[in-house]
């Protein structure tokens, strides 16, 4: 995963195709949350198996 | 795309976004809960503005994200933001590494930490205790279904309790988040010229 790539023209294209302002927000949250929560999870599930 | 400011750098960076921010003057009671706008408080950056297109996501991360790196016990303060800047730096987050730094600074008074880490990134030559908070978090940022118990054992040698492994790891994933906010809606750039009247 690599989210340094991510341009401006990326984002152009999702607003370019009919998604609001609101939506590629929600979109960026979304993705960005996962990779919040699996790495909360691989954390948890490390500390488990250290027991 | 080349993109401007990709350096690292412990000075002051500013984030341009790629996407009109909400205007105050014009926004929604919903958003304006959301950035706890008050009439004695207007003072909201481009990124809070970006996010507040979304206000429901925003109002549900602005506690999450404080009582990760700002909660009052637990793991240090200043540990959170190592972790915050090792995650920064795996992910290309310059803007990221450079605020967290700054604050890492301020509440370590061991600026020749972030300086090692300017030079020589998430494999710079720390002391142990920090060597350990270090790696634990570029493992976690760069490959999280790689981590094993084994990797709980350095920094349980360094006095880490398990609550404080898991407040670094809610600071850490917290930036996986961060980062991809900061790098898929705007890009670094540096600051305007003091006296600049704009």
């Amino acid at each position: 995963m690599a989210p340094d790539s991510a341009t401006q023209a990326d984002l152009d294209r999702l607003l370019a195709a009919g998604m609001t302002p609101r939506a590629v927000v929600s979109l960026s949250q979304l993705i960005a949350y996962v990779n919040f929560q699996s790495r909360v999870l691989a954390g948890l599930r490390m500390l488990r198996d250290a027991q | 795309m080349k993109k401007p400011m990709r350096d690292f750098t412990h000075g002051e960076l500013q984030w341009q976004p790629w996407i009109t921010p909400v205007d105050l003057d014009t926004a929604t009671p919903e958003q304006l809960a959301a950035l706890k706008v008050t009439p004695s408080n207007r003072t909201v950056g481009a990124y809070s503005l970006v996010l507040a297109h979304d206000p429901e996501a925003l109002s549900e991360r602005s506690p999450l994200y404080n009582g990760i790196m700002f909660g009052a016990k637990g793991l240090p303060r200043a540990d959170r933001e190592l972790g915050a800047v090792a995650a920064s730096r795996v992910n290309g987050c310059a803007y990221c590494a450079s605020v967290h730094a700054l604050r890492f600074n301020q509440l370590s008074k061991q600026p020749e930490v972030m300086e090692r880490i300017q030079a020589d990134g998430v494999d710079a030559a720390l002391e142990p205790r920090l060597k350990a908070i270090l790696d634990y978090s570029a493992k976690l940022t760069r490959d999280p279904a790689a981590l094993t118990a084994a990797d709980a054992a350095p920094l349980r040698a360094q006095g880490l309790s398990d609550m404080d492994i898991l407040d670094l790891t809610h600071a850490v994933a917290m930036f996986a988040w961060a980062n991809r906010l900061m790098q898929t809606l705007g890009e670094p750039a540096a600051p305007a010229p003091a006296g600049n009247p704009l």
